[in-house]
């Protein structure tokens, strides 16, 4: 059996800040406005629905409990819909939509919602603690931030501040250009108020006008920390780094915003009792855990093994969506399969845009969607790095 | 009154039950299993009598209680399980008397440190006084261990975490006042007050008997929900791991331990957060880290700086007036902590001018201290006054004692005991401090062989404790008896080495140096030199040692001596073509293994990955181990040659002159750290791939042969 993407929605990206357009809506609030349109986009009979699988990082206080359920409750779809929150840090998203085909593709459900939410302005990062972080058990000689494990994959492999400061400068203009032209309106869905007057209608963290003067004024943002407490533990895992270059900033890592995406993922037949038009099938999702303390070099071993599983090669995938937690990521993924920056990101990523944790997944593959139906190509991989040294790949294909 | 012999005890008219630590033959109230049972027996008849209303725990010596017997707890043969019953019925009986419904007080009027703060801690109040020696804290983490009375979890819930991990993990000491602004203590008096009389006092008119974690709705501070549930919580532990390691690399159990006590103890109702203490004790107290730590800080570096090496049959010789002869960085440090120590010097020099200059480097030290408020102009201008700058060798004539620290030049230092012997008294000891020019060879020049002895002191004087004291052919037992008197008077800590090639401190740095060099030279990328010499546990890596010494140095020093091993004369020649073809020689040229530049931080020069190409593939086990069984062979060396007459002087001064990592116990120590048998293997793998530097003289594989599964240095 087949598992296929049927719609993609997501909100705006809103400053992950209290003064950020979103800041005023609560996590629930953004799912059940995407909720809504997918039921009026598709005219959707949402009596056949039979999960809504969520991805959600920081799990606490309005997005603690089970976040989907309410959600789900808050949703006019029914009381048999069934929902379930999922913590995969930043993958949590992709994962959801991973689970989501895996039980359409098993046949154990024909149609289920999957996406993901994170308000970072209501919910602060971080405020759910975690044993990663305190406990002497997992973090003493163990746990970097993850800032450091980016500085330190740059330090390894040679990547200097110029290089991390030119990419994001691409993916602000990439970003910009695809806002204007309107690559990102099909699936966005703005953001409205009880009255029905617009909070938020496009993305509003992008600096189209960021130069590279401006971005390398920007002081590195995990030197201090590094130098006072953390640096030490990473060279001794890592003795062949004699001092860690502290090359990320605000400006070329990812940026905090809310959002929150979805999917509307089923099988063949589903699609047709609803009258719906599968927009791609999804081929193949794989997780991998990898090194903690470096962390973020997931997404290769990642890609590897979901291209290897489909029986593709890199040069079968039309587009790539790296998720842009820190610049150094991509630039690492890329040189290592050797993909032109043309494949990559081609509307720029979270270092404009940002990165609504639980959320970011779903909206990287659904971006990836859009853009292959623009330039009417074939196939597309999605991959991110993970916390705790993970990485996570999805491959898309249209019909 | 019934009296124990250690804890006296007696009831007043008004029902105030007083508790005396008094310990018999013994010059401080030490803890251990007789005192404690003592102890306790007596406030349990307090707390059983219905006369009394409350309870004074007090001490009749100059300090209050002393904490644990740290002897003890290194023979401890014990069984963990027994050891954490033996933890777990102190703390019991500390709970009983925090919950016995009547008031406790500590009248601490004098040192309150390790066991005898956690006794204070439980107590209902505590008054302490405010003597200038009195101090309070707990700093069991700096013998290895962590307070096991129930101490990290009642400072934890006295002060938050923040404080109790830095206190501890610091082995803090405070002072009354600062204890009383901590909330350590209640109150504070003064060491003429009858301390007694007003813990009596807040007894009949304050007397409270419930102690702040009993009470139902109390929380740890700073942990409103629990540890773990709230962000500024969990941050604050992420920082404080990341701290201990950075400082400690994860080499010291204890630490990690303590960090955990406090950590998993601070979600538990008291009671549960004392077993949680216990636990991680019992895990620390059987850790081969903490026994090194405790044998080699406690027991043997403690001996060296009592003089217990010094020969036996010598009065002891107080010194008042020291003549130091050269006032470059060494002369002045000399000269710098003799002062500090009470003792007049006269600082001579070949000028008057240059005499002054060494003064102003000791005026320099101290106004830094008094920046950091850590002195008084006054104490300075003390101290100042004790230098007498001179440029004439009359000056040195009523002195009673010499230290010559010019250049390392044998004529110079020739010429210098020459004239300097025409002026002292016969009876004066002349010492000169030199790191490597043999004293026998020395002592040739000297009319009174017998008055010759070297004192190696380390740079910066005044901040390394270690003095090798270096006994030549002819020096007799009574200038080493009369030296060793004068350390401990300087208060450093000296080692006897007997004259050799470069003593023992710097023969066995030497082979650090050269076995990091060697790894450079064969293509180990020169930053995981650095950083696993670090990682082990060295303060500093043997390549930037190496730009510290200097390369051109080290080639005069190998060039004089005729012993050197094949490896050696290979390495030599390396070390030319370091010098001459890519020019790096060291700090001082700002070229060495690092570059210098004027602004900002050194960092390994980019060259030496071309100049030898680096391998890709690199075991960092064996790179550590190289480094530091290269030392310890060498050291073992010295011990079967007699350069070191007994293995607890190599560990003392390979800890303190070489900062070799005190958790292994020492250069010696480490063969047993190791694990005796698995330490002769890989010295056999080491030799098979290296040569023979790594192979052990016969005697050690003997010895480890005859120890078995015992160890092969020390019992325990």
């Amino acid at each position: 059996m087949e598992a296929y993407i049927y719609d993609s929605v997501r909100t705006p990206r809103g400053v992950g800040k209290n003064t950020g357009s979103l800041a005023q809506l609560s996590p629930v609030q953004l799912l059940t406005t995407l909720l809504d349109a997918l039921r009026e986009r598709n005219n959707l009979d949402t009596s056949l629905v039979e999960d809504l699988i969520l991805g959600c990082v920081t799990q606490t206080g309005e997005q603690g409990g089970n976040i989907a359920k309410v959600a789900a409750q808050c949703s006019n779809y029914g009381d048999h819909l069934s929902a379930v929150t999922l913590n995969r840090y930043c993958a949590s998203g992709l994962e959801a939509v991973n689970q989501a085909a895996a039980m359409v593709k098993s046949g154990w459900s024909n149609l289920i919602i999957a996406g993901g939410v994170e308000s970072m302005s209501r919910v602060p990062m971080g405020i759910d603690g975690s044993a990663w972080v305190m406990e002497p058990e997992a973090a003493f000689g163990k746990f970097v931030p993850q800032g450091i494990s980016a500085d330190l994959i740059a330090t390894k492999y040679g990547y200097s501040r110029s290089d991390v400061d030119h990419f994001a400068l691409v993916s602000q203009q990439r970003a910009a250009m695809a806002q204007k032209n309107g690559f990102f309106d099909k699936s966005i869905i703005p953001i409205k108020d009880i009255n029905g007057l617009v909070h938020l209608a496009k993305d509003e963290y992008i600096r189209g006008n960021t130069t590279l003067e401006i971005l390398s004024g920007l002081s590195p943002a995990f030197e201090k920390m590094g130098e006072m407490l953390f640096d030490q533990t990473a060279i001794d895992k890592y003795v062949e780094v004699e001092k860690i270059n502290h090359v990320h900033h605000a400006g070329n890592a990812s940026g905090i915003v809310d959002g929150a995406s979805l999917m509307l993922i089923g099988s063949k037949e589903m699609g047709e009792k609803l009258g719906l038009k599968p927009r791609a099938r999804i081929r193949m999702g794989a997780v991998i855990g990898s090194e903690p303390l470096i962390m973020l070099e997931g997404p290769i071993p990642a890609t590897k093994k979901a291209l290897h599983k489909a029986k593709m090669n890199i040069t079968d995938i039309d587009l790539f969506e790296v998720n842009e937690a820190f610049a150094v990521v991509p630039l690492r993924l890329m040189d290592y399969f050797n993909i032109d920056h043309s494949k990559v990101n081609v509307n720029g990523g979270a270092i404009a845009m940002g990165h609504p944790l639980g959320a970011t997944g779903c909206m990287i593959l659904g971006t990836a969607l859009d853009e292959l139906e623009r330039q009417n190509k074939s196939t597309a991989l999605a991959t991110l790095c993970v916390g705790g040294g993970m990485g996570i790949a999805t491959i898309i294909e249209r019909i | 009154m019934n009296n124990s012999k250690h804890i006296k005890y007696s009831v007043d008219k008004e029902g105030i039950a007083i508790v005396t630590w008094d310990v018999a033959d013994s010059p401080v109230n030490i803890m251990n299993e007789v005192t404690m049972a003592a102890f306790f027996s007596t406030i349990n008849k307090a707390i059983e009598d219905d006369a009394v209303k409350g309870i004074v725990i007090a001490s009749a010596k100059k300090d209050f209680i002393a904490g644990g017997d740290l002897k003890w707890f290194l023979n401890y043969d014990k069984s963990k399980q027994e050891c954490f019953e033996m933890l777990m019925e102190t703390n019991t009986h500390l709970r009983k008397m925090e919950t016995c419904g009547k008031p406790v007080v500590a009248a601490i009027n004098g040192l309150a440190l390790g066991g005898g703060c956690e006794v204070a801690l439980a107590c209902h109040h505590r008054i302490m006084s405010n003597h200038p020696k009195s101090q309070i804290g707990l700093v069991e983490c700096s013998v290895g261990l962590f307070p096991g009375a129930g101490g990290t979890q009642r400072f934890l819930r006295m002060m938050g975490s923040q404080k109790t991990i830095q206190y501890i993990t610091q082995s803090k000491k405070l002072t009354a006042e600062q204890a009383l602004k901590d909330g350590l203590v209640d109150a504070v008096c003064s060491p003429e007050d009858d301390i007694i009389a007003l813990a009596k006092n807040w007894i009949l008119t304050k007397g409270t008997w419930e102690q702040p974690w009993d009470n139902k709705k109390f929380k740890v501070p700073g942990t409103p929900f629990g540890v773990g549930q709230v962000s500024g919580v969990s941050e604050f532990f992420s920082v404080s791991n990341a701290m201990a390691y950075k400082t400690t690399h994860g080499n010291l159990p204890h630490i990690k331990n303590v960090l955990s006590a406090i950590y998993y103890g601070a979600a538990c109702h008291i009671n549960k957060a004392l077993e949680v203490e216990a636990r991680y004790f019992v895990d620390t107290l059987f850790s081969k880290e903490t026994k090194n730590i405790i044998r080699a800080s406690f027991l043997y570096i403690n001996d060296a700086a009592k003089g217990k090496s010094k020969p036996k049959g010598y009065d002891n010789v107080t010194f008042k007036k020291i003549g130091v002869i050269g006032a470059g960085m060494m002369g002045a440090g000399i000269a710098y902590v003799n002062a500090k120590a009470g003792l007049d010097v006269i600082l001579k020099e070949v000028s008057l001018a240059k005499a002054e200059s060494g003064k102003e480097y000791v005026k320099t030290q101290e106004h830094k201290k008094l920046t950091n408020g850590l002195t008084t102009e006054d104490k300075i201008n003390d101290l100042l006054q004790k230098i007498k700058p001179s440029d004439s060798d009359t000056d040195l004539a009523s002195c009673d004692l010499v230290i010559e620290a010019v250049f390392e030049n044998e004529k110079l230092k020739n010429l210098v005991t020459i004239a300097t012997e025409k002026v002292i008294h016969e009876d004066v000891i002349y010492a000169t401090n030199t790191s490597t020019i043999p004293i026998s060879k020395l002592a040739e020049a000297s009319s009174k062989p017998d008055k010759f002895i070297g004192l190696h002191f380390f740079s910066p004087v005044e901040k390394m404790p270690l003095v090798e004291v270096i006994v030549g052919k002819e020096t007799s037992d009574k200038t080493l008896a009369a030296a060793i008197d004068y350390v401990i008077a300087i208060k450093k800590v000296p080692i006897i080495v007997n004259d050799g090639r470069g003593f023992f401190t710097s023969r066995v740095f030497g082979k650090y140096i050269n076995e990091g060099i060697a790894m450079l030279t064969e293509g180990v990328p020169p930053a995981v030199i650095e950083n696993v010499a670090k990682k082990i546990g060295m303060p500093v890596g043997p390549l930037a040692v190496s730009d510290e010494v200097n390369l051109k140095l080290m080639l005069d020093i190998m060039s004089e001596d005729p012993t050197l091993t094949a490896h050696e004369i290979q390495l030599k020649s390396k070390l030319i073509s370091i010098i001459e073809v890519h020019g790096r020689t060291g700090k001082k040229e700002g070229k060495g293994f690092y570059d210098y530049p004027k602004e900002g931080r050194k960092s390994i020069w980019k060259e030496w990955a071309t100049i030898y190409p680096t391998q890709t593939d690199f075991d960092e086990e064996e790179i550590g181990r190289r480094l530091l069984f290269s030392m310890v062979i060498d050291s073992y060396k010295c011990l079967d040659s007699g350069v070191i007459r007994e293995p607890k002087d190599a560990d003392v001064g390979s800890i303190l002159g070489l900062g070799f990592p005190i958790h292994t116990g020492g250069v010696m120590s480490y063969i047993d750290y190791v694990g005796a048998e698995k330490f002769a293997t890989y010295s056999k793998k080491l030799e098979h791939k290296y040569g023979e530097r790594f192979q052990l003289p016969e005697s050690l594989k003997e010895r480890i042969k005859a120890a078995g599964t015992n160890r092969v240095f020390y019992n325990n």
